[in-house]
């Protein structure tokens, strides 16, 4: 099932990850159905489907249970095009607010710490704190969807995803506070003026925030600080 | 002239860009390890580690909701990494007025990430319509095939920005920067500074929980206060 | 109470609604209005998992919203409710569910619907229903996320209209 790391390889406007979920699942079911079946099977994969990438491993372990239930003959309460299709944006929500939103912001925030002393194993501290949650998603939640079926669906709800996001999200907030504030304590000592002078940073970071959620993006604003930079030296 | 260090860069952009979308997305694609890793192929691990910090905050938290697709940060890195190194060794000047000044470029440039990247995914949309083709015809073993075409157009689309960036950036540099490299000098410890807060506020302005500015202010403070007091 | 966002999006819950609608509007509590998903248990699982603790759901038929909305924990709510579809959107205005504007989010269709931007497939139906709800005075407005521009779905139409003359 390593396939399930290129799920996304096939990404597209239409149909978005379709291929990819049939690309993960081709194998099976070219193992558990023949000819006209299978034709069939294919087909049914090739509907539209997008989720998270990682949350993604589930559902496939779960449609994988519920194909085998298919060839059995048995019936479960919803066929695998009804759960794809139930489950895709749910947890497609659910793996941008905790994956992109949450654990990589506090993964990097953290490894930052790492950086700016010009230490090397940033980038190792870094891949390890994320990719560990994110492994285990994968590959864990994958064998149980397997096995569980349906069931998967109140494993996942006990975990709380959403909820967990919010406090890692905190912790991003007060980190990159601690970050921030030793960065300017650092150029501080650089520029040999008093530490003081480091509360400045206070109102500009409350403007910036102010404006990126006017819809400022990071890119104008980072020219135009530069450009003010530029423009206080030249005087 | 470069040619080693250039297709290593080359490489790992390549590499890079296939984590970022169509790949594992170990985030192997994140500057903060990009550069280091291409600092590490080009000879100056702490340069790349040090683009990183510059980039790393600005696009993180950018959820690519939906269809949207943020800026290439990727390619960013290792094209911004790429230029100093190499630049600061050419122009013989401060390495860190090379490396504002190439990160800030490549940000610009790298902007064309976004049109590439939308050409690769419209290019699986074609090859989407004919397996479905296929497929009602009872075809089946052209599906993989395709899919993993996939893996090549992102690649393809990840070298096109890489090399516009590289492109770009080595024009700015050459023309541009010998005139400002006095403000870069004069200014480069406040615009180091300024990168990673810039970032700091990007996260701020799209992290939306209840008082994120009241929760960074008061450790901002208080660690600004324990720094200043030890 | 007070409904801040109508919206048709035949996903329902996903990421544009609980990353971005859900905290630019300071919702605290989301209705999905849609019979389907108020008969089955395990598609109100798998969508709950997804929403934190903050934010009251709740799953209706689209008959039942009158009903819904009288209860007095809503009284104090800020309310996104989510339709599948234009029909549903229609119906519930007629049971006398206000709103005055409608938001066009997603719409996927296949077959003969027509593209009329990225997101959304309009068929002959919605584009009837629609019409319906402008004539009761119900803005229709197509934004997928608030940094989008906001559109009528008038300019949409005209739009696919002007491409669809020959010549």
């Amino acid at each position: 099932m390593l396939r399930a790391f290129l799920l996304q390889a096939s990404w597209n406007y239409e149909k978005l990850q379709n291929l990819g979920f049939l690309f993960v699942m081709a194998p099976a079911l070219r193992w558990l159905f023949r000819e006209d079946e299978l034709t069939r099977a294919f087909a049914r994969h090739l509907e539209k489907f997008n989720t998270h990438p990682y949350l993604a491993g589930p559902i496939l372990g779960v449609s994988l249970a519920l194909e085998e239930k298919e060839k059995r003959g048995e019936e479960d309460l919803v066929g695998v095009e009804g759960f794809k299709e139930m489950t895709m944006a749910p947890y497609g929500a659910m793996g941008d607010s905790f994956f992109w939103g949450a654990l990589r912001p506090l993964a990097a925030v953290f490894s930052l710490f790492f950086a700016v002393r010009g230490s090397l194993w940033a980038p190792v501290v870094f891949l390890v704190g994320f990719n560990l949650p994110h492994l285990w998603c994968r590959v864990v939640w994958f064998w149980q969807g397997y096995r569980k079926g349906l069931e998967m669906v109140q494993v996942i709800q006990r975990f709380q995803l959403p909820d967990l996001a919010i406090r890692l999200k905190e912790m991003t907030v007060v980190l990159l506070g601690g970050i921030s504030a030793y960065l300017v304590f650092l150029l501080t000592s650089w520029e040999e003026i008093p530490p003081a002078w480091g509360f400045l940073a206070v109102p500009l970071v409350c403007a910036g925030v102010f404006l990126v959620r006017r819809g400022f993006s990071p890119l104008s604003l980072l020219v135009s600080v530069t450009l003010a930079v530029f423009l206080c030296v030249g005087l | 002239m470069y040619l080693v260090e250039f297709f290593l860069a080359a490489l790992i952009s390549v590499a890079a860009g296939i984590d970022r979308t169509a790949g594992p997305q170990i985030m192997l694609s994140r500057p903060l390890v990009v550069a280091p890793l291409t600092g590490l192929a080009l000879g100056d691990p702490l340069a790349g580690l040090q683009v990183g910090v510059l980039l790393e905050l600005l696009w993180l938290c950018r959820v690519p909701a939906g269809s949207a697709i943020p800026p290439d940060d990727t390619q960013i890195g290792v094209g911004a990494t790429f230029l100093s190194i190499v630049f600061a060794k050419v122009l013989n000047a401060d390495p860190l007025a090379v490396m504002l000044f190439a990160v800030l470029v490549s940000c610009l440039a790298g902007r064309v990430g976004v049109f590439f990247d939308r050409r690769a995914r419209q290019g699986n949309g074609r090859g989407i319509a004919r397996i479905q083709q296929a497929v009602r015809e009872g075809i089946l073993e052209e599906t993989e095939g395709v899919h993993l075409l996939g893996l090549l157009y992102f690649a393809l689309s990840s070298l096109a920005t890489f090399l516009v960036i590289v492109l770009v950036g080595a024009v700015c540099l050459w023309w541009f920067f010998p005139l400002l490299e006095k403000l870069l000098l004069m200014g480069g410890g406040y615009l180091k500074t300024a990168f990673p807060l810039v970032g700091a506020v990007a996260i701020l302005g799209t992290l939306r929980i209840r008082y994120t500015v009241t929760l960074f202010l008061a450790s901002f403070t208080s660690t600004l206060l324990l720094l200043w007091y030890f | 109470m007070a409904v801040v966002l109508s919206r048709i999006d035949d996903r329902l819950i996903h990421g544009q609604i609980l990353e971005v609608w859900v905290p630019f509007l300071n919702v605290d509590c989301i209705v999905v209005a849609n019979d389907e998903v108020a008969s089955m248990t395990l598609r109100q699982t798998i969508m709950r998992a997804a929403i934190p603790k903050g934010t009251r759901v709740f799953f209706e038929k689209v008959a039942g919203l009158g009903e819904l909305f009288s209860r007095p924990e809503l009284r104090e709510r800020r309310v996104l409710m989510l339709f599948a579809g234009s029909g549903d959107a229609l119906k519930a205005f007629r049971l006398g569910v206000g709103f005055s504007e409608v938001n066009l989010g997603n719409l996927h269709a296949d077959g003969d619907a027509d593209r009329v931007s990225c997101t959304v497939w309009l068929y002959p139906e919605d584009i009837d229903n629609l019409n319906a709800l402008e004539k009761e005075g119900v803005k229709v407005v197509s934004q997928c996320v608030p940094s989008d521009r906001r559109q009528s779905w008038k300019e949409l139409i005209g739009e696919r209209g002007r491409k669809d003359v020959p010549g």
